[in-house]
């Protein structure tokens, strides 16, 4: 009696792990098709757009200039909010520091 | 004999003593000046003088102690009434007893000198009174601030009373400050003119013998008042802290007006400009930036050429030894050319200047905080950056840092190419080359700020530099 209560346990046992792993092991498969059929074609598209990229646009100004942009581009909003009355820039703000 | 004889003796004395001569204080008055006791009365909180010593009649000097805007303060007041408040041993014992308290309790002391000079009587002697007066005064500046207020006759060895003093302050119509009499002096000079004319405030102003000038002696009690509040009471404490302005103001000024931009940069808009008319190529001010109160030195691009000369660097090394002094935090504000090119017979006094500007920036161990706002060339980036090794540098965007000038540097480096890209293109091309932007990415600051933000990072700065050891 107790013999044939422990084979059935044992039985269900197997049965439940193979069903899991087999769930598994399917599961697996289908992530790496998916990689394979997305991932295998975007990589040639992307090196195409850089390509393209490279080929049209002016080349590639130096950092000050940029800097220096983004000052004028900062001051022109800065005094637009002057005309506007507004007197407290965003950034960077003081605090007084806390002594013990 | 009474218990309380003796006391009613020295209560008749002290009032005698507070009435003084009537015909001599007249004579005060008709000159248009105060008294010794009237100064004291108009400087000291209500009742809060303790006169010291006044027994020691015939010195010609009250000394004592009382409050100030409720601060302690100690004076010394030379009494003209009394011997012609002439230097005597009874006198300089007074003092020197004076200025030992002070040394001891840490707090400021103010001279109001008025003086006939030395007492005839006591000739020689006198040189030593006044010597180990001279010697108590330089001893006690860096312990507890010392302000002379030259309240009239202040010539000859007295002179140096207020030479010797952290701040001095003439009056109008009333100071006479020289290194000789009036009748040495005009003798010398072979001119006839006065004593006011020789020596008077305004010839003190403008060749910064005096750090400051009044209309009259309430003007003067009242800018006497407004340094003490800017000042510790002693090197043992910081200076008063006053919040009374928002520490997220921002700025208009564009950089052009450098006084602008100094009164913008300080709380309320006030501060007491030291030495207006000496070197007024540079500013030196006394304010409050974000409660804390500094030592603030700007160029002014606009006059002077925008260059420094031997007058604007000893006014500004003047100030950094005062800041040193009494802890006070240095900030710069720079927009200079560098040094002025001199007369042949100048050159060796510019370079001396020039060089005590430096010591005075280099050595001074308080925050110091440099914002360069427009050229900073040469000798003025040197001195003002560099060699102060300021703890925090600060500089817009549009600012310049060079060996040379954008003019001198295309004619010394470029001379060839003027006639095919244009003068004006290779200077511009010079300024943008070391403009803000450049500059910190060499280093040489520590942050391109914008200048509507500049009050702001001061401030922050000041913050952080609180503790510096």
């Amino acid at each position: 009696m107790s013999g044939s209560v422990l084979g059935n346990g044992l039985s269900t046992m197997i049965i439940g792990l193979t069903v899991v792993f087999i769930g598994l092991i399917l599961l697996i498969g289908v992530i790496s098709l998916m990689r394979f059929t997305s991932g295998g074609k975007a990589v040639p598209d992307e090196k195409v757009e850089i390509k393209s990229a490279a080929s049209v646009a002016p080349p590639v100004p130096p950092a000050t200039d940029n800097t220096e942009l983004i000052i004028a581009i900062t001051a022109a909003i800065y005094a637009v909010m002057a005309q506007e009355g507004v007197t407290q820039q965003p950034g960077f703000v003081v605090r007084r520091i806390r002594r013990y | 004999m009474g218990k309380n004889e003796p006391l009613k003796k020295w209560e008749e004395k002290r009032l005698e003593l507070l009435q003084g001569d009537e015909a001599k204080i007249k004579l005060q008055h008709d000159k248009g000046k105060k008294t010794a006791r009237e100064r004291i009365a108009a400087f000291f909180d209500a009742a809060s003088f303790v006169e010291l010593g006044a027994l020691k009649e015939e010195s010609g000097v009250i000394c004592g102690y009382g409050l100030s805007d409720e601060r302690p303060v100690y004076a010394v007041a030379q009494d003209i009434t009394v011997k012609g408040a002439a230097m005597s041993k009874k006198q300089a014992d007074k003092i020197i007893n004076t200025l030992s308290l002070a040394k001891k309790t840490g707090a400021p002391v103010v001279f109001f000198t008025d003086t006939e000079g030395f007492s005839v009587k006591e000739n020689a002697l006198t040189l030593k009174a006044f010597g180990e007066v001279f010697a108590a005064i330089s001893k006690l500046s860096g312990i507890c601030p010392i302000i002379t207020l030259v309240a009239g006759e202040c010539c000859g060895i007295a002179a140096q009373f207020a030479m010797l003093s952290d701040i001095s302050i003439a009056i109008e119509g009333v100071t006479v400050l020289m290194p000789f009499t009036p009748a040495v002096m005009g003798k010398a000079g072979d001119v006839n003119k006065d004593g006011k004319a020789l020596g008077g405030a305004k010839v003190a102003a403008k060749q910064g013998s005096c750090a400051l000038t009044a209309k009259d002696e309430d003007e003067a009690i009242a800018k006497l008042k407004t340094l003490l509040a800017l000042l510790p009471s002693s090197v043992e404490n910081k200076a008063p802290f006053v919040d009374s302005d928002d520490i997220n103001r921002v700025l208009s000024a564009d950089g052009k007006d450098g006084f602008k931009l100094a009164t913008e940069i300080v709380d309320n808009g006030t501060a007491v400009e030291l030495y207006p008319e000496y070197g007024v190529g540079m500013y030196t001010f006394l304010a409050r930036i974000g409660g804390y109160s500094c030592a603030l030195i700007a160029s002014e691009p606009s006059k002077e050429a925008g260059r420094l000369n031997s007058k604007s660097c000893k006014k500004v090394a003047r100030i950094l030894r005062l800041a040193d002094k009494y802890n006070l935090p240095v900030v710069s504000l720079i927009a200079s050319d560098g040094l002025d090119v001199p007369a042949e017979e100048n050159q060796g006094e510019l370079m001396i200047a020039c060089g005590k500007m430096m010591r005075a920036y280099a050595l001074a161990r308080v925050p110091k905080i440099s914002v360069v706002y427009g050229n900073a060339i040469g000798a003025s980036y040197v001195a003002s950056v560099a060699c102060a090794g300021s703890d925090l540098s600060f500089v817009w965007p549009n600012a310049m840092v060079a060996s040379l000038t954008k003019e001198l540097a295309v004619l010394a480096f470029e001379a060839d190419k003027i006639a095919e890209e244009g003068k004006e293109a290779l200077e511009e091309a010079y300024a943008k080359a070391n403009n803000g932007v450049a500059i910190a990415k060499l280093g040489l600051a520590d942050e391109v700020i914008y200048p509507s933000e500049t009050r702001k990072h001061v401030i922050a700065a000041l913050e952080l530099l609180y503790t510096k050891r």
